[in-house]
């Protein structure tokens, strides 16, 4: 949850594999990994989103503390010492039967606006893709 | 119609109490959600990207015109206004927030409806052929035997924690309509040399990860057997079926890696250990359930309809809808009537809360009350004169339902896909849609004939993309979406996989190469009258991979 370990693996698997290549194969894959992780720069900048417990509503943490389902009001968080104590208190809401299913995510922000980097997440936001999903009752 | 009896109710009423309180427990965190994940989906209700889903149950597909306008007046109260009718038979709906579920439940309750069997390693609600007790082709109606192995499965202890989900499917009829080969377990009613019932049963079927289609295990299980009969596979299947790996789990897997010979040695074991105990099947009770599915009295009319084709010669619109969705009917004069939840680009399956109050009230006017959904996600009528299409098109048309496309390019079957499921890889709902509007026009839809598009978001395959004509399976290429395409899957008795022609698509490639795919079979076919289907297996991939990816 904390790790956007897909991205982490997929991209030290494809060094990995270049390296080996490079040096004919004769190279010990944890040492790899664990330079490789050192050097992956944190995907920056992040929020943290959840689902509601009593609707399931989506919903960003705030600065304050508060999970708003405005996501141009997340806090945009930068620093990995940040990032910690946003996950912890994050996890301490869902003890306290707030939210579930918290996740960090990676964010673009421009004008303002932050929107989310995977597809996933921007639908998490704004809402099926679908035509119409308030279907006006047409006949 | 089958009646819950007095034990089904007090269950149900008991259940929705107990997950009132569960829920009221959770809300205020004196449980945790490890602790009340699987208490919900016990209960029907899965956490999606957006909110949580309720899934409702409707056995064998059968629906009375009050329990539509429950289901309309929940999709109103506690949803956004529609329905999404599923490949299950089943109703899910999108967008209910936890706190409503127990009022939800209960307001099903009362309409004799609820959620149970819709999640978990249980034997899930039985489907049938959507077309029972109607069809001119069937032995006899199915639905008597799905609700029997209902009442047997319903919360059975020794097949509640099963190694991992288990779908039976019951059709009535030689033309398969219900995909029993594509079920764990499928079974086909039939007549013995004496007229008597029996069953052919199939075994390991399934789509998910590892498409197979189901083995014969039996010709022919006479009625009185049946039970026994599918309690001994559920008895192998739980002794010998893979718990290490739930993508090896199902009953499909046992049947590979052991054989069908073997595991029906083991199962003919085990049946004659039972065959004859408390499972044995009474032509009492047989015929105290068949009461409820006793078809409704039909007054004597004649062949044709002079109504009919007075009217459909008048109206082209109607003469295509009667030319498309109708289905003959045992009975001369009536027919089953497909109302399609197919418009042209729209979002397959869904249903507004008007428009099932709408089929509520034409099924009550013209067609007894009742109304099926189909596992191509379309909703159905099927006992209707042929005399009064013409009032219920209308009723349809205004209601817009009147889309004429039952078996049609444009009737696609697709799952929710990424717009809504948390285990989507791509989109399907969007592909529909525009699919739907590519090869939308009338005449473009005549000329290509019957051809199945089916497309599911992930490998999971609820959109059934194993055994679509055309499949599409939404993959995650680099956290792009990415479609790859599978040919000459079918659902019916001549079962088959659809095999991937080659290398995907992206989201914007995928419809011009379902064009190029439909447009070489129009090119390639013997006459207009080799479907799609045909054309593919006499032809094989060849022609298609050149088409689509030159030579
Ligand atoms: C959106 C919430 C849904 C979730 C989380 C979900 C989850 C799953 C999963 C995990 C499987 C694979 C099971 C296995 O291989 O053992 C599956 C299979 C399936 N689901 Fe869904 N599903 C959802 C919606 C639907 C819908 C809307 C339909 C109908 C349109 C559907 C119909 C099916 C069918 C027919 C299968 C294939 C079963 C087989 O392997 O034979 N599901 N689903
Ligand atoms: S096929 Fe995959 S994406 Fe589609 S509904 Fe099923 S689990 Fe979700």
């Amino acid at each position: 949850m904390k790790w956007q370990w897909q991205d982490v693996f997929s991209a030290t698997a494809l060094l990995f594999e270049k390296l080996k290549q490079a040096l004919g194969g004769a190279i010990d894959y944890v040492s790899v990994r664990i330079a490789c992780l050192a050097d992956t720069p944190v995907p920056m900048p992040e929020i943290l989103t959840a689902n509601r417990l009593s609707d399931g509503d989506v919903v960003y943490r705030a600065a304050s503390g508060t999970w708003v389902a405005d996501i141009d009001a997340a806090e945009v968080i930068d620093d990995a010492e940040r990032r910690t104590a946003a996950e912890a208190a994050a996890l301490g809401d869902v003890s306290a039967s707030l939210v579930v299913e918290v996740a960090t995510i990676a964010v673009s922000v421009a004008d303002g606006h932050v929107v989310p980097k995977r597809l996933r997440e921007r639908i998490r936001a704004f809402g099926p893709t679908v035509k119409s999903d308030h279907r006006p009752v047409t006949a | 119609m089958y009646r819950y009896d007095e034990f089904d109710a007090t269950f149900v009423r008991q259940r929705v109490s107990q997950f009132a309180d569960q829920v009221e427990r959770r809300l205020k965190g004196e449980i945790t959600e490890d602790e009340f994940k699987p208490l919900r989906l016990m209960n029907g209700v899965y956490l999606q990207l957006h909110a949580y889903m309720l899934r409702v149950a409707i056995p064998y597909g059968t629906l009375s015109s009050t329990q539509m306008r429950r289901l309309a007046h929940i999709a109103r109260v506690y949803d956004k206004g529609y329905g999404h009718f599923t490949t299950r038979q089943n109703i899910q709906f999108n967008w209910p927030a936890l706190k409503d579920v127990p009022s939800i439940l209960s307001e099903l309750a009362e309409v004799e409806m609820h959620a149970i069997q819709t999640s978990g390693n249980c034997i899930r609600n039985v489907t049938a052929d959507h077309f029972a007790g109607a069809a001119f082709d069937e032995a006899d109606d199915p639905r008597p035997y799905a609700e029997i192995l209902r009442q047997w499965s319903s919360l059975h202890p020794e097949f509640s924690f099963l190694p991992r989900k288990f779908k039976i499917a019951v059709t009535g009829a030689g033309h398969d309509r219900a995909a029993i080969r594509l079920h764990d377990i499928g079974l086909e009613v039939k007549r013995g040399k004496d007229g008597g019932i029996g069953f052919a049963v199939y075994v390991g079927g399934g789509q998910g990860r590892t498409p197979m289609i189901a083995r014969e295990l039996a010709a022919f299980v006479p009625e009185a057997d049946i039970l026994a009969y599918v309690d001994a596979i559920l008895r192998v299947y739980n002794l010998f079926g893979r718990r290490d790996n739930k993508y090896k789990a199902r009953i499909k897997i046992l049947v590979h890696e052991t054989g069908i010979d073997e595991l029906r040695q083991l199962v003919e074991d085990e049946f004659r250990q039972i065959r004859g105990g408390v499972l044995g099947l009474p032509a009492e009770e047989v015929a105290r359930i068949r009461a409820y599915f006793e078809p409704p009295t039909l007054t004597t009319r004649s062949g044709t309809s002079a109504t009919l084709e007075a009217a459909r010669a008048e109206n082209p619109a109607l003469d295509r809808f009667a030319r498309q969705n109708l289905h003959r009917h045992k009975a001369q004069g009536h027919t089953s009537l497909t109302i399609s939840l197919k418009p042209i680009g729209g979002i397959p399956g869904d249903a507004s809360a008007e428009q099932m109050e709408a089929v509520a009230d034409i099924a009550e006017r013209w067609a007894f009350s009742e109304i099926r959904v189909s596992h191509e996600q379309n909703l159905i009528l099927p006992h209707l004169a042929l005399d009064d299409v013409p009032a219920v098109y209308e009723a349809l048309a205004a209601a817009g339902l009147a889309t004429a496309n039952a078996g049609a390019i444009t009737d696609i079957i697709a799952c929710p896909g990424l717009d809504y499921c948390a285990l989507a890889n791509a989109r399907s709902i969007p592909l529909a849609s525009q699919l739907s509007e590519r090869f939308g026009a009338p005449e473009r839809q005549d000329e290509i004939g019957p051809l199945s598009i089916k497309i599911s978001g992930c490998i999971n395959a609820c959109g059934h993309h194993h055994v679509g004509h055309i499949g599409i399976l939404g993959v995650d290429r680099k956290g792009e979406e990415f479609y790859q395409i599978s040919l000459g899957g079918n659902p019916d008795e001549s079962a088959s996989i659809g095999q991937i022609i080659g290398p995907g698509f992206s989201a914007e490639g995928v419809i011009d190469a379902v064009e190029t795919v439909v447009d070489a079979y129009i090119k390639l076919r013997a006459s207009p009258d080799e479907t799609f289907l045909a054309a593919y297996r006499r032809l094989g991939e060849a022609p298609f991979k050149e088409a689509l990816y030159g030579a």
